[in-house]
């Protein structure tokens, strides 16, 4: 057994050291483009400016879990703190609607069940019954549509985030950059 | 899609919760009509209903109601706490010209000491 497991290292330690470590190609300064010294800081230069830009964005991005909470809390509070107005408006506005509604037709099954409880004629027991569930069903339906508004608030909260995070990289480029005149692959940009 | 499905499951759940039947009287296995009730013409200032005891051996007793018109309110008159007894004297009443009155019963069976009522009879008049 020794042996078998002896033998399947030594061919796991060949396979590792199968591929030697090239230094030249390692070293190459031309495998970046980096054929001057001056073009080597240029690029350094380049890089500290990216990485301060990239500092910028850090501190101003928005983490897209602190949106979801804001937004399991009170549905649009995610969407309006990622500047998404409208759209955190519309899911607040809807989710008040479905579950207020939701809400009377469910204290309405429960004035009618609270009679079911306490009636002691069969009549009375199914007729009350009866009466209550239409109100309860009702209830059920839009509390089931508040609860899909709100996994759906949840869901776009993170997009909406990702959104945000993606337009404000895009600002930060384009108030640091050098030019007033751009030209990207998106199109042509001004700045005044 | 598969966000449409999910949706769909979190509504079909939320629907399937339904009411529950939480009252202790809310049995299949309620007490049936009382049936082959009888009014005799007032005798006496009195009025005599008869009625059918087989068929309430599991049952407590009788409710009687009585009103002035066929579909007006039937107001409770009697309480019968046993379930032997067929007939039961109406003391209460006015002799008159165009004066008529409208029995109804029930029977009672009780439960987790609560009386649950079954369906009321038809309505009978003297």
């Amino acid at each position: 057994m020794k042996k078998i497991i002896l033998l399947i290292l030594i061919i796991f330690v060949k396979t590792l050291s199968a591929e030697e470590f090239d230094i030249k190609k390692f070293s190459d300064p031309n495998k970046y483009g980096w054929d001057t010294y001056e073009k080597f800081l240029s690029a350094r230069e380049d890089l500290q400016k990216r990485n301060n830009l990239l500092q910028i964005y850090e501190t101003q991005k928005q983490k897209p879990i602190k949106n979801v909470i804001k937004s399991v809390i009170v549905p649009g509070w995610g969407h309006f703190s990622a500047k998404h107005y409208w759209k955190g408006q519309i899911l607040l506005g809807l989710e008040i609607v479905l579950l207020g509604t939701s809400y009377l037709y469910y204290d309405q099954a429960m004035d009618i069940y609270d009679k079911y409880e306490k009636a002691t004629y069969i009549g009375d027991i199914e007729k009350y019954y009866s009466d209550a569930k239409s109100p309860y069903n009702m209830s059920q339906v839009f509390l089931g549509l508040g609860i899909i508004v709100w996994a759906y608030n949840i869901y776009d909260t993170i997009v909406v985030t990702e959104k945000y995070n993606d337009a404000l990289w895009e600002k930060i480029i384009f108030e640091n950059q050098d030019t007033s005149i751009s030209i990207s692959p998106t199109g042509l940009s001004m700045r005044f | 899609m598969r966000k449409i499905f999910i949706f769909l499951i979190i509504f079909l759940l939320t629907l399937s919760c339904s009411l529950d039947r939480s009252n202790p009287l809310d049995t299949d296995n309620y007490p049936s009509k009382v049936l082959g009730i009888q009014v005799s013409y007032p005798e006496d200032d009195k009025v005599t209903i008869t009625w059918d005891t087989p068929g309430h051996a599991n049952d407590d007793g009788y409710f009687i109601y009585r009103s002035m018109s066929y579909h007006g309110f039937y107001e409770f008159i009697q309480e019968i706490d046993d379930n032997t007894i067929n007939s039961y004297e109406d003391e209460d009443i006015i002799i008159g010209e165009n004066i008529y009155y409208f029995y109804k019963m029930s029977a009672f069976r009780i439960i987790d000491s609560k009386k649950l009522e079954g369906y009321r009879s038809d309505s009978k008049f003297w």
